[in-house]
């Protein structure tokens, strides 16, 4: 390994830590402004112009306060969380890239990376549900993994109904392939189903059943403070950002102007300004979303996952593959993909989650099963069964 | 799903509305509270006279539910320069603020207007005992509540701290000319009318008794005691002296106000 390699690796770390973090740090406010918005509030106004720089009083207030160990933690698990959910979050973006040129490694494999690595942070989750040594701590960590396993596959899927259509897992050539037409033009259920799944692997509303402050009061979370608290909270907001970058490359056409090819330096340059527009646009629509829907059930979570999602991302990776192998033109893959979506939509309006009428649980006594009346109807089976 | 997309409708309608919260601690940027809003009580201060409105009497204290008030009274210097009608004032007031529950129960039964619940709402103090107010603090409270709502008691002629006018003999026989003419009198009109006939009675009244001499001697003891109207009379025993004093003189003089109000009768008839 040559000293050059090692300084580059090194100032492209120390660098992509900076930008994540001024990032997140932007996404705080502008995610506390939104909300505050929506609920016809001011948000942050004392700190700096309109409270810009709250985010940065909020940093110093997280690291100067003290570190807590619970004494039954399991030591060595209860510290090493944070950066087992850190680490796979801030990895992924050694891949992304800002424009054709601003990528630290392009990957000709990248998004099986990215799949392959946003997995990990399952495994921080459950490690500091198990280290906290309580009991909510626990139930967040297993709801995590149950929630953040069930909505891999039709997240992996909708990713893999891009890289079908473009012919690559490069993210350069994904974005490349979008010059004239985003795909979301022919993939409107891939997008659908990619966004939903996302936001559940965000745990963000309305899949944020992992820290439900009101059921497990903060879940995997509840017994860190401080640092160690701020560096989940930290790869919290890394994860929304790379949801949104990836929703921009793969759906909405990376850093392409819909006419003007951007080249050079300064090309490069607009390019970033341009893709980062896009994904803070779609920042503030997951921010939209948060500030509107409560949140779901946890039966209603793990059945929208597998009786809905996973079968719609088939559905579509098998649309896909006919419409490509068949060489039928591509308006047939939007109009079929539009109808799916919209029946999917009716799916979910008629029947958000568990069916009551099926899965409540009678209960009879001798005298009302001669008269044939139910006494009682108890909780639901899907409940009981739960997502652990 | 309609549904769905109608949540996100609603939230991105209220996200272009203007914020309803104000910044707080700005002072600039407070919003006003509401005229009638009832905040901690303070003592009102009467501007005619320069002094409070309360004479001490402390009902407010036996009554209030949650004891956070003390208060003394005194002599009113002022009284004895002949400058108010209040014999008695305000010594030493102290409210508790942090004890006080805002239930106005101490407006409600103070018979002076001395005491209103002010628009002030803000408890925290940097000192301990920081929210206990003293008698100079409720008047600094009570003067910026009556500048704010520009306030007025609520029993003017009652609460009124302005000596009372003595109306001299002479100027009697021209107050009760006056009296045919009330119905076209205000009520304050009428008031100060039937307090100007009442001072004149009581100064004229020895003489009066001694050109009736008959009822004069029907009913000794009424002219006993209605000689000094301010000596020692429980309520009950003024009144039936002053019903007597009535009777006396209708059977003397052999009429009465004809065309008055059943209410003004006794007043009026008092002074003929």
């Amino acid at each position: 390994m040559s000293l050059e390699l090692i300084i580059y690796l090194l100032l492209g770390a120390l660098g992509l830590f900076v930008f994540l973090s001024v990032m997140v740090l932007v996404q705080t406010w502008v995610e506390r402004k939104a909300l505050a918005r929506i609920q016809m509030r001011m948000g942050p106004m004392v700190v700096g112009f309109h409270g810009t720089l709250q985010p940065i009083a909020d940093a110093i207030k997280l690291l100067s306060k003290e570190d807590l160990l619970p004494s039954w933690a399991n030591r060595p698990v209860y510290w090493l969380a944070p950066l087992a959910v850190f680490l796979p979050a801030f990895l992924l973006w050694v891949t992304i890239p800002l424009a054709h040129d601003l990528v630290l490694s392009n990957l000709e494999l990248g998004l099986f990376y990215i799949v392959s690595i946003s997995v990990l942070s399952v495994m921080g989750l459950v490690m500091a549900g198990w280290g906290s040594a309580n009991k909510y701590a626990i139930l967040g960590g297993l709801r995590a993994a149950g929630q953040l396993i069930s909505y891999e596959i039709p997240f992996i899927m909708a990713i893999l109904g891009v890289a079908m259509l473009t012919q690559s897992l490069n993210l350069r050539e994904i974005v490349a392939a979008q010059t004239t037409f985003a795909n979301v033009l022919w993939q409107p259920l891939g997008l659908f189903l990619f966004f939903t799944a996302g936001l559940a692997e965000l745990g963000r509303t309305p899949f944020d059943i992992h820290h439900a402050e009101s059921e497990v009061i903060g879940g995997p979370f509840i017994e860190y403070s401080g640092a160690h608290w701020s560096v989940f909270f930290l790869a919290e907001y890394i994860n929304t950002f790379t949801i949104a970058a990836l929703t921009v490359l793969l759906f909405f056409g990376g850093w392409n102007w819909p006419t003007i090819p951007f080249d050079g330096a300064l090309g490069s340059g607009l390019s970033a300004v341009w893709f980062l527009a896009k994904t803070y646009a779609v920042i503030i629509g997951i921010f939209w979303i948060r500030g509107t829907y409560p949140r779901l059930r946890i039966d209603q979570l793990m059945s929208f996952g597998w009786k809905m999602l996973v079968p719609l991302s088939f559905v579509n990776i098998v649309l896909t593959a006919v419409v490509l192998f068949y060489g039928f033109p591509m308006w047939v893959l939007t109009i079929v993909s539009l109808i799916l979506l919209g029946g999917t939509f009716y799916i979910i309006a008629r029947n958000p989650g568990t069916n009551l009428e099926r899965d409540t649980v009678k209960v009879y006594s001798a005298s009302s099963l001669r008269s044939g009346s139910v006494i009682m109807t108890g909780g639901t089976s899907d409940q009981t069964s739960g997502a652990d | 799903m309609i549904g769905f997309l109608e949540g996100l409708l609603v939230t991105l309608k209220s996200a272009g509305r203007k914020p309803i919260t104000a910044q707080y601690p700005e002072p600039d940027k407070r919003q006003a509270v509401q005229e009638r809003y009832m905040g901690f009580p303070a003592l009102m201060w009467d501007k005619e006279i320069a002094e409070p409105y309360c004479t001490g009497c402390m009902v407010c204290i036996r009554n209030c539910p949650t004891q956070c008030m003390t208060a003394t009274m005194k002599d009113n210097p002022l009284a004895a320069e002949g400058k108010s009608s209040r014999r008695k004032i305000i010594d030493q007031f102290e409210i508790n603020l942090g004890r006080c529950i805002l239930c106005a129960i101490c407006v409600d039964v103070c018979n002076f207007d001395a005491i209103e619940m002010s628009h002030e709402h803000e408890l925290s103090k940097y000192q301990r005992n920081g929210n206990r107010l003293d008698l100079p603090g409720l008047l600094q409270l009570g003067d910026e509540y009556q500048s704010e709502v520009s306030w007025t008691p609520k029993q003017p002629e009652k609460n009124s701290g302005v000596p009372k006018v003595r109306v001299a003999k002479a100027e009697a026989p021209a107050a009760v000319a006056a009296a045919p003419a009330k119905a076209d009198m205000t009520k304050e009109e009428r008031l100060a009318a039937a307090r100007a006939r009442a001072a004149a009675k009581r100064s004229g009244e020895a003489s009066a008794e001694a050109e009736q001499p008959a009822s004069a001697v029907e009913t000794p003891p009424v002219e006993a005691v209605s000689t000094d109207p301010k000596s020692d009379m429980t309520p009950k025993e003024r009144v039936e002296a002053a019903r007597a004093r009535a009777r006396a003189k209708r059977e003397a003089e052999g009429s009465t106000d004809q065309g008055t109000a059943p209410s003004e009768a006794g007043e009026d008839s008092t002074d003929k």
